[in-house]
């Protein structure tokens, strides 16, 4: 037989039993639309959980707390850190200082209890780069001046303060056992405020907050006797390999346990084991309607071997070959598969637009701060042809077994046959 | 000397069926020259059905030994076998066995394809076989749509495409009324006239095996009688 032959024959054959065939093709359509959609959703949603966790998470920092009150970190913390970690392995190493202020627009009387971040900008613009963008006024290159501060923009507008405003913060000075010694008052000259982050960062909300001079906040906030005081110790290392290494190196022995020092990378991991699961759960879907499409074509296979005994039987007496009529039924399986990847690309291709346009995949997730995701289903080229292969060579394979019962039909069996 | 196209030597052909072996066919022997016309009488269950099966390498023996054109059948592989069918041996079904879904000059067109033959030689050929069988009109017709002495004679031009040594014709006039049936016989004796094609029709009717010019005749897997008419 000339190998176009297998076409026509199969063709003719389809043609013949249109319901049929279309039912089938149907199922292969259908399988194919939920592996197009499932592939673009994952592909959009991981795209978009990893922009996320670039844009919030340093993922080579570490950050080291004291959350138990076992120990107070002081400046001497971060001197000890730079003296006992090799210099080669990181970047800087940087203390904040975090309280909890009542902050108003000098001349206002509506003021809001928030917390203030007293840190070098000079340092943590480079911690997190994407949060240090000005939407009004300018940030500094170097260290914010001692009466100047960075507002976040939902504070900014629950204030109604500009960049050039003057703020006023209240603060307790308490001693270590959170008596208040005495309050401090300060008015502030506001030089810039952030653009909307909705990030969470070690514990801060961004944008309800304040960031000034490191040593102003030491001021403000701190006894007398306890001047060095600090909340946290950022760390920066060279990698995120570095940061995961020697967080346990500085927790358990730089510091026996008293403290914890966790690495953002940690925590991008963490959210990349759900995605991961995520896409797991969402292959084992594909693979079932994969399945599900491959068993729907040897059913209508296998009935249709059995309703052409008879033709098959009369071509072998004819002279076809056993090898023949495999081939013939594996080509009418191949058409079938064919026809219903390119219905189904186009199916799924709408049911894409559909979930794109209807912001199905709009989400948040909470890990320690709040990240919003918002994915678009995206459309990979080439997972759709590798996916589709997969879809065809399934077909194929379910359809062996009744092309090979056809294969094996004896003429004089079939012939007798009434 | 002309052509053995068939011999049987001591064929013998048992079937089980479960515990039961039933013997089909007893220590035959024959032979059928090129050009022959011969018919196969017997009543139901004399064997001559299988006896067919043989000669058109549909089936093997228990024993003995089959030749077509001279070829031991024991001596060929399942491949070789439908290269034989297709090359040498035509087939008529008393069921025409027609494929239902494809017209009357695709059903012709069948063995061709399956020799390999391009599409333009096919069609014009097969268009030739259906006008010597007269149906040349009713060329786009389904089986469906054709009566059965049409249907048979699609299945008689479909047996001519490959230009066969060898025709085997099973019973081809049990399902059509006499006058029908007549035509049909007609037709294999003009084309085993016109082609010098050997042709074997199996039948259990008296009348059609005399229109015949030799007649063997079965019983109980024997051959009882072997009748070579005068001509």
């Amino acid at each position: 037989m000339i190998f176009s032959d297998y076409f026509g024959y199969a063709f003719t054959h389809i043609k013949n039993k249109k319901a049929r065939v279309f039912l089938t093709v149907l199922g292969v359509a259908l399988s194919v639309m939920a592996m197009v959609s499932i592939i673009s959703i994952t592909e959009g949603f991981g795209e978009a959980i990893q922009l996320a966790l670039n844009a919030q998470f340093s993922t080579d920092t570490l950050v080291v707390v004291d959350p138990l009150g076992q120990t107070v970190l002081t400046l001497k913390d971060v001197d000890l850190l730079k003296s006992r970690l090799p210099s080669t392995n990181y970047k800087r190493v940087t203390p904040v200082l975090i309280f909890s202020a009542e902050v108003s627009r000098v001349g206002k009387a509506e003021s809001v209890i928030t917390l203030v971040a007293g840190a070098s900008t000079n340092e943590i613009r480079y911690v997190w780069p994407i949060l240090y963008v000005a939407e009004e006024g300018v940030l500094p290159q170097g260290d914010l001046n001692p009466d100047e501060v960075i507002l976040g923009n939902s504070l900014a507008k629950r204030l109604n303060v500009h960049a050039g405003d003057m703020i006023r913060i209240r603060s307790e000075v308490k001693d270590l056992q959170g008596k208040v010694i005495t309050t401090i008052t300060r008015d502030l000259k506001v030089i810039g405020i952030l653009k909307l982050s909705g990030m969470n960062l070690v514990g801060v909300d961004v944008d309800s907050s304040v960031i000034m001079n490191f040593d102003t906040s030491r001021m403000m906030v701190n006894p007398p006797d306890l001047r060095d005081k600090i909340s946290l110790i950022l760390v920066q290392f060279n990698s995120p390999k570095f940061a995961l290494e020697l967080q346990s190196e500085i927790q358990d022995n730089i510091y026996g346990g008293k403290v914890r020092a966790v690495a953002f990378a940690a925590y991008a991991r963490a959210v990349e084991n759900v995605v991961m699961l995520f896409n797991s759960l969402l292959l084992s879907l594909i693979i079932i309607s994969v399945v599900i499409a491959g068993v729907g074509v040897m059913n209508t296979m296998l009935t249709s071997v059995r309703e052409r005994v008879k033709e098959i039987g009369t071509n072998r007496a004819l002279g076809a070959k056993s090898s023949e009529i495999l081939t013939l039924f594996l080509v009418e399986a191949f058409i079938i598969a064919v026809l219903g990847m390119i219905l189904g690309t186009i199916l799924g291709f709408i049911s894409v637009f559909v979930i794109d346009k209807s912001n199905l995949l709009q989400s948040a997730i909470n890990l320690g701060g709040v990240i919003y995701i918002k994915a678009s289903p995206k459309i990979v080229l080439q997972n759709l042809i590798i996916w589709n292969l997969i879809v065809l060579f399934a077909t194929l394979a379910f359809s062996y077994i009744p092309a090979r019962r056809a294969s094996k039909v004896e003429p004089i069996i079939a012939l007798r046959y009434e | 000397m002309i052509k053995e196209v068939v011999k049987l030597e001591n064929v013998d052909k048992i079937y089980k069926l479960g515990e039961v072996e039933v013997q089909a066919l007893n220590n035959v022997n024959l032979t059928i020259r090129e050009g022959e016309f011969v018919s196969i009488l017997g009543p139901s269950g004399s064997g001559k059905t299988t006896m067919l099966n043989l000669i058109g390498a549909l089936d093997k023996p228990t024993k003995g030994e089959v030749y077509i054109n001279g070829v031991s059948l024991k001596k060929l592989n399942d491949k070789q076998l439908a290269d034989l069918r297709l090359r040498t041996i035509g087939f008529i079904f008393q069921a025409f066995y027609l494929v239902p879904w494809l017209n009357a000059l695709q059903n012709v067109m069948i063995p061709m394809m399956l020799l390999g033959k391009p599409p333009s030689y096919r069609k014009q050929r097969a268009m030739e076989l259906l006008k010597v069988v007269g149906l040349e009109k009713r060329a786009y017709h389904k089986p469906t749509e054709l009566s059965g002495g049409e249907q048979q004679r699609v299945a008689i031009a479909r047996a001519l495409a490959n230009e066969p040594a060898l025709l085997l014709a099973d019973e081809p006039t049990g399902n059509l009324d006499s006058k029908t049936g007549a035509m049909i016989v007609d037709l294999l004796e003009k084309i085993n006239k016109e082609k010098n094609v050997t042709m074997i029709i199996v039948t259990h009717n008296l009348e059609v095996a005399e229109r015949t010019r030799r007649i063997i005749r079965l019983r109980d897997g024997k051959i009882i009688a072997d009748e070579v008419k005068a001509i």
